[in-house]
């Protein structure tokens, strides 16, 4: 196709490895999020907490910072594997959910609503392509506010504290890590499986919202007013809470549930969201 | 010709419905239509080749990959621009065909280049970076032939392109069709129920009817067959200029009142009937070539009874 003839022309030339198509999407993703200057603002601010633990270690590693404030060696802030996990929960359960909430619905419910999944699905292109291409941009966005700089924070106290407080953490990065990527598996497809039923960005978003807090609600009525103990495994945020204090061996002082539930709970959340975006991430729906 | 797609006992169910019966033979040709009544199984057809629904009995092969087997490799060589309206909302067309082509699998550089190209080809170079949702029908319908093509498949499938459009638009439309199908580089199949559609545009029909067969026939035989049956008027004394055609070869029905009935044999031109008719001062006040159109065919395929085969 010519531009100066304006006749059809054939390719001839390379193509690329099927997995970089996925990336193809994710890039188109991110390109598209990154385009709106709010959402831009938005997400600087997601590393607040990064940024206040961050600026925690050093203050309370360093002389004169201590000096200013008055403050003794050692009586300052003590940085602990509770610390990194309070923080965390702070980063996922706050800016983590919002930023789902903001970016799961845009990335589904414009291709839903104007047809044009049989366009990317009339390719050498799979559902299950798709659907990773766009669960790649929440993991990278999730990412980089979660275990990313938290593996990096960890890496800048086990410096300046020392072999010894090292040696008491080892389960620190580990839990960091695994448990950031149980967060966003389990936020991530739930913001993708909302709108593969809406086809509404606002409508996904009141849904993922009002189902995710009025079941915790529903749950604690459950168990606090029915004595119904198994009501806690409707509150999704609280499960993952349970699966991190196992992880970073910090009590969270809710023994309510058992831990095998917990996980239970967030593996079922994932596995009825995935399954929901299977059977809606289609070219056409077939009308019964 | 290679045929492009061999039906095999094709067969499709939907939420337990039967929509495609037992599909049988071969489409070949450059430029094909997909001819039916509403619900006669056009698009569920389109939408089986692609792998979009599963076949329920037998199979089918696109270019020779089966259906059942290899899909994504058929889906590979070949652009589909859906029946409904179908975009990517809030970015420019040249972004939006470029992330079509990156997922057919060309390369970033090569796939903005041939983006520019094929919007250019269609019309719409000088609005490639305007938004999509600002586009007209006849635009968008222009944008989904684009992202078709842009990748250079060996055969686009085209559902009811000329659907919605005002006759411009529809002319500018077939316009592309016919210049894409006399590249030579690429076939087609074009579905739609307009029947004048795929006379200007294909050169083999496909007509299905409530999911089978009715008919399948190769248009530029038919029209090269009918070539030869003519119809005249003439004035004047016909009987000497009957009998001179007769010496010819060709055979006549006379209808009375100068009206003539005829077929050319072969190596008897038009052009030998008005030197016969001068010679025997006979005026030829009106010839027809009498042929079947697409609109016979389909109305006979229409009326006959079918059973699913060729």
């Amino acid at each position: 196709m010519a531009v100066y003839e304006r006749a059809y022309r054939g390719y001839a030339g390379g193509y690329t490895r099927e997995a970089s198509r996925v990336v193809a999407l994710a890039r188109h993703g991110f390109q598209r999020v990154f385009g709106a200057r709010l959402f831009v603002a938005f997400y600087a601010a997601c590393f607040l907490p990064a940024v206040v633990l961050g600026a925690l270690i050093y203050g309370s590693h360093n002389a004169n910072v201590l000096a200013f404030l008055g403050m003794e060696p050692g009586s300052a802030v003590i940085i602990s594997s509770s610390f990194f996990m309070w923080f965390l929960a702070w980063e996922g359960k706050f800016f983590g959910f919002l930023l789902a909430l903001i970016v799961g619905p845009a990335l589904i419910a414009p291709d839903m609503s104007n047809n044009a999944l049989p366009l990317y699905l009339s390719r050498p292109f799979s559902r299950t392509e798709y659907i990773a291409g766009k669960l790649l941009v929440l993991i990278g966005l999730l990412s980089a506010i979660t275990w990313a700089p938290y593996l990096l924070l960890y890496a800048l106290q086990a410096y300046l504290a020392g072999w010894e407080w090292t040696k008491d953490n080892l389960n620190v990065p580990a839990a960091i890590f695994v448990g950031s990527w149980i967060w966003i598996l389990c936020i991530s497809t739930i913001a993708l499986a909302a709108p593969a039923i809406l086809k509404s960005k606002l409508w996904s978003r009141v849904f993922m919202f009002v189902v995710l807090f009025a079941l915790a609600a529903f749950g604690a009525v459950l168990a606090e007013g029915l004595g119904l103990g198994f009501g806690h495994n409707l509150n999704v945020f609280q499960m993952n809470l349970v699966v991190w204090s196992e992880m970073f061996d910090v009590p969270i002082g809710d023994d309510s549930r058992p831990l095998w539930s917990a996980w239970a709970t967030l593996i079922a959340a994932c596995a009825v969201s995935v399954g929901i975006l299977y059977r809606k991430i289609r070219a056409y729906e077939v009308v019964r | 010709m290679e045929s492009v797609v061999e039906l095999d006992g094709l067969g499709v169910r939907l939420a337990g419905r039967p929509i495609l019966k037992d599909l049988r033979g071969a489409l070949s040709g450059r430029s094909i239509g997909l001819l039916g009544p509403n619900g006669a199984g056009k698009t569920t057809l389109l939408h089986t080749l692609l792998g979009f629904h599963p076949a329920s009995e037998g199979t089918a092969r696109v270019l020779g990959r089966d259906i059942r087997s290899d899909s994504k490799a058929i889906r590979g060589m070949v652009g589909y621009m859906p029946e409904n309206e179908a975009f990517i909302p809030g970015i420019s067309a040249v972004r939006f065909v470029r992330l079509m082509a990156e997922l057919s699998g060309l390369p970033r550089s090569a796939a903005m280049e041939r983006a520019h190209e094929a919007l250019f080809y269609v019309g719409l170079g000088e609005a490639r970076y305007r938004n999509m949702e600002t586009f007209s029908l006849g635009m968008k319908q222009r944008v989904k032939l684009a992202q078709a093509l842009v990748h250079a498949p060996k055969l686009i499938l085209l559902d009811e392109p000329t659907n919605g459009l005002d006759p411009p638009a529809r002319q500018k439309m077939i316009k592309l069709i016919k210049e894409i199908a006399a590249s030579g580089e690429v076939r087609l199949i074009l579905s739609s129920h307009l029947l004048r559609d795929v006379e200007e545009c294909c050169d083999a029909a496909l007509v299905l009817k409530q999911g089978r067969i009715a008919a399948n026939c190769d248009l530029e035989q038919e029209r090269r067959a009918n070539r030869k049956f003519l119809e005249l008027e003439t004035h004047g004394d016909d009987g000497s200029f009957v009998e001179a055609l007769g010496r010819l070869g060709c055979e006549w029905a006379s209808q009375g009142n100068g009206k003539l009935k005829m077929i050319l044999t072969n190596g008897v031109e038009i052009r030998d009937l008005y030197r016969l008719a001068a010679e025997r001062s006979v005026q030829i006040r009106r010839l027809d070539y009498k042929r079947d159109s697409l609109q016979d065919i389909f109305l006979k395929a229409m009326e006959d009874k079918t059973d699913g085969r060729l």
